[in-house]
């Protein structure tokens, strides 16, 4: 595989003009930041920074994913990104934004973006009030203001890059390639521009992969670090499909035609069930379990950073209804590093042996 | 209505109940006042208003335990918005201040065990455990939960909330409304406010249906009224403590917040707060401190340590130190000066989206310096509360800042708010003697 790295596309971004946004997870207007020629490259850790800095503004039982960030916004690393978007995920993540804005001395400007929790008329309004006021705070940083037809061009080449991507993650079972490299082409969405990744995407090799062993959906955050999947693979299992915050939590429907912003705000607000959003306990458990036999995976396992709140209140529930199904269900939380601890691989060597 | 019910609720509750609960805080005052006559070489008696209050949550909860079957129940997250409940003639109850009263009778990791033994995490908010523990559990020191009819829950005071209340949805099998509140980094901007007004004109006609009444709006302008008189009485009870020596200290407004919190906007609540302004005005005339030799002076920040109240209170007092005010008891009065302007659904929607826990770090820290000059403060004192992550995540920050800026020593103690197996007690004995010496 041959996948730009971030370097690469920062230098490619930086050298057409455009300018780099730092982007917290998970849920974001892609095509409104490409309106004003902002490229997103998202921040999930990243698991190899230390978090020692970090550390020093959180306390321990803070998300990794928050730490990290936090340690490596404030990194000369980001030398090259013009703006920081957060939205508000969580507790954490909200916390973070504030410490980012009243109290850390960072060059860039925070942007914050707030997404609503219900799916009511006024949520619908409340959004695309919030997307205005970015816009306007974008138009305020950059001096751009975009026209109709550059947001419909940002709409058009977003909207292409995510039908790809819900086409590669809905059907795992059409590409002959391992689960790492499945799962590395579908994460490289959180940095690649829509072109070079639908490039990357369309050059999958598709046919009927060489699996065995029991099928298994991943859900939870992240799936850091990446030999994951090398593990499941290695112990005889392979993911047929995922409910991961990175992946597939993120398969919108499609920005519509007409106002940009009312369709971007319909577009944010359609995501499938998920755990930050609080989505209702049975909508979200009727719709992984659908989802689960749909691909025929034998069981899941939840991947989650430690101090995750919003995933762990649905892990009871979830739990009883994923063995209620005749599911197997794993939950285990990592610390967002370099290394998965030995505890966590021999739960999920045993959870594989059980399944197979 | 039964009969059954009718006599449970009207009579058992109302009326034998509540004579018996009169004669408990009697008693309870004898007690009380008995005490004075003790001699106790750091604290002063406490205020005899904590047997009213004792009685008045009591009256609540005994109500509570015959009330279905007679009125509809609304349960209620501590920030949401009441007033529309109240005006319909909901029962009302906060599972927040049950968990505090769970955690305050040392119950809360019993009950935290309970939860725990059904799968949820230890790293979760140990309220939403003792809460979702009592109804595994089967049983709560209040004798009996009333069951809802409908849950209003609102996330100005955390994202958390919404995951527990929509949890006991589930197990209670209850519909959940939710009110959802943006983060505020400045004063709320109008599609801000609007977003919260529109989220309560949508649970009126929910509301209504469940209680099957009409809101009438002479009602609701009625209960702002009496919301924002209750409120500004209990930011008068807080502001007592300005004076020297301080008659009332941080842990009592922990007990005495009871009413504020459950029962907002309620005559009974109004008439409280009345009370307590008197008996503390006449310690303040007699010069009568909390803490009997007052060397320093205090804030708490963050939620109580409810199992470790008294404990904290007696500790810090044999070190001559006193805590004036905690931001924690403010944020149930600071944001009621929203309550007396414009048409009651704005003042309403305004309110709920300035709670303290819903306005950024920056905000909270401007808070905390203002109460430093306001009430004459040397320190503070910050409870890095493990279930409470929007309210401890920036005190490292906030530390430093105050440090720096005013000169204000602060102390960071790690521990949690119900959960008692998170607390060393004799790491924080040697860290507040380390503390006073700094104060010194």
């Amino acid at each position: 595989m041959n996948i730009p790295t971030r370097r690469d596309i920062i230098t490619k971004v930086k050298s057409e003009g455009g300018r780099i946004a730092a982007v917290m997870p998970f849920h974001y207007p892609r095509a409104l930041l490409r309106a004003f020629n902002i490229h997103p490259m998202e921040v999930w850790g990243p698991p190899h920074v230390d978090d020692l800095s970090g550390g020093q503004h959180f306390p321990e039982y803070t998300c990794k994913i928050v730490t990290r960030a936090t340690r490596f916004l404030q990194s000369k690393s980001v030398a090259d990104v013009d703006y920081i978007l957060t939205p508000h995920t969580c507790d954490s993540l909200q916390g973070m934004a504030s410490i980012l804005k009243d109290h850390l001395d960072i060059p860039q400007p925070v942007v914050t973006l707030y997404h609503p929790r219900g799916r009511r008329p006024s949520d619908y309004t409340f959004m695309l009030a919030e997307l205005r006021r970015i816009s306007e705070e974008l138009a305020e940083l950059t001096g751009k203001n975009p026209s109709q037809n550059e947001f419909l061009t940002a709409i058009d080449s977003e909207n292409r890059a995510l039908d790809l991507f819900r086409r590669i993650a809905e059907n795992r079972h059409r590409y002959v390639v391992s689960d790492r490299d499945f799962f590395t082409v579908l994460r490289a969405r959180e940095y690649l521009p829509a072109e070079d990744f639908i490039s990357q995407a369309e050059s999958l090799p598709t046919g009927t992969p060489n699996q065995s062993g029991p099928g298994l959906m991943l859900s939870g955050i992240v799936p850091e670090p990446m030999h994951l999947f090398d593990h499941i693979q290695s112990c005889g299992a392979h993911v047929l499909t995922d409910d991961l915050a990175c992946c597939s939590r993120r398969l919108y429907d499609p920005v519509g035609t007409g106002d940009p912003l009312k369709g971007l705000a319909e577009h944010l607000l359609s995501m499938p069930p998920d755990t930050t959003v609080s989505t209702p306990y049975a909508e979200r458990f009727d719709y992984l379990l659908a989802k689960m036999k749909v691909a025929g995976a034998k069981g899941v396992i939840v991947y989650d950073p430690k101090f995750c709140e919003p995933e762990l209140f649905y892990i009871p529930m979830f739990e009883k209804a994923v063995k209620a199904a005749g599911f197997g269900f794993l939950h285990v939380e990592v610390e967002l590093g370099t290394e998965i601890p030995h505890t966590v691989l021999n739960r999920i060597d045993a959870f594989i042996e059980v399944l197979t | 209505m039964t009969i059954t019910n009718y006599f449970n609720y009207y009579i058992t509750a109302n009326t034998a109940g509540k004579a018996l609960l009169v004669y408990n805080k009697y008693q309870q005052v004898k007690r009380l006042k008995a005490m004075v006559r003790k001699s106790d070489p750091h604290l002063n008696p406490p205020l005899l208003a904590n047997a009213r209050m004792g009685q008045m949550l009591a009256e609540q909860y005994l109500k509570g335990r015959y009330v279905n079957g007679t009125k509809k129940v609304a349960w209620f997250s501590s920030g949401a918005p009441i007033e529309i409940l109240q005006a319909l003639g909901f029962f009302l109850y906060t599972p927040d201040n049950h968990a505090a009263l769970c955690g305050a009778r040392k119950q809360g990791a019993r009950y935290c065990e309970a939860s725990e033994e059904q799968g949820y995490s230890r790293d979760i908010c140990s309220y939403a455990r003792t809460d979702t523990g009592c109804f595994f559990a089967g049983h709560t020191p209040v004798g009996k939960i009333p069951r809802p009819d409908l849950i209003v829950v609102s996330n100005n005071i955390c994202q958390t909330i919404l995951h527990w209340y929509q949890a006991m949805g589930v197990y209670y099998n209850a519909p959940v409304f939710l009110i959802d509140t943006p983060f505020l980094y400045e004063d709320a901007r109008e599609y801000q406010v609007d977003y919260v007004r529109h989220q309560l004109e949508e649970l009126i006609p929910v509301a209504e249906r469940i209680s099957g009444k009409k809101l009438s709006y002479k009602r609701l302008k009625e209960m702002v009224k009496r919301g924002k008189l209750s409120s500004d009485l209990w930011l008068e009870v807080l502001y007592r403590a300005k004076a020297k020596p301080a008659p009332i200290s941080g842990f009592d407004a922990f007990i005495l917040m009871g009413p504020i919190v459950a029962l907002r906007g309620e005559q009974a609540t109004i008439d409280f707060y009345h009370t307590v302004l008197k008996e503390i005005d006449t310690r303040i005339e007699k010069g009568i401190g909390v803490v009997k030799n007052e060397k320093h002076r205090i804030l708490w920040d963050n939620l109580p340590i409810w199992h470790r109240l008294s404990w904290m209170s007696r500790k810090l007092a044999e070190l001559g130190i006193v805590v004036a005010i905690s931001n924690y008891t403010y944020q149930w009065s600071e944001p009621a000066r929203y309550m007396g302007k414009g048409e009651p659904m704005e003042a309403i929607a305004r309110t709920y989206l300035h709670s303290l826990l819903n306005r950024s770090s920056g905000y909270k820290l401007k808070s905390m310096q203002q109460m430093v000059a306001d009430f004459s403060l040397e320190g503070v004192l910050m409870h890095s509360d493990r279930s409470c992550k929007p309210y401890s995540l920036g005190q490292i920050d906030q530390g430093r800042l105050l440090k720096n800026e005013l000169g204000v020593p602060c102390l960071i103690l790690e521990a949690d708010h119900n959960d008692e197996r998170i607390f060393s007690e004799e790491q924080v004995v040697t860290r507040l003697q380390a503390f006073a010496e700094m104060l010194n």
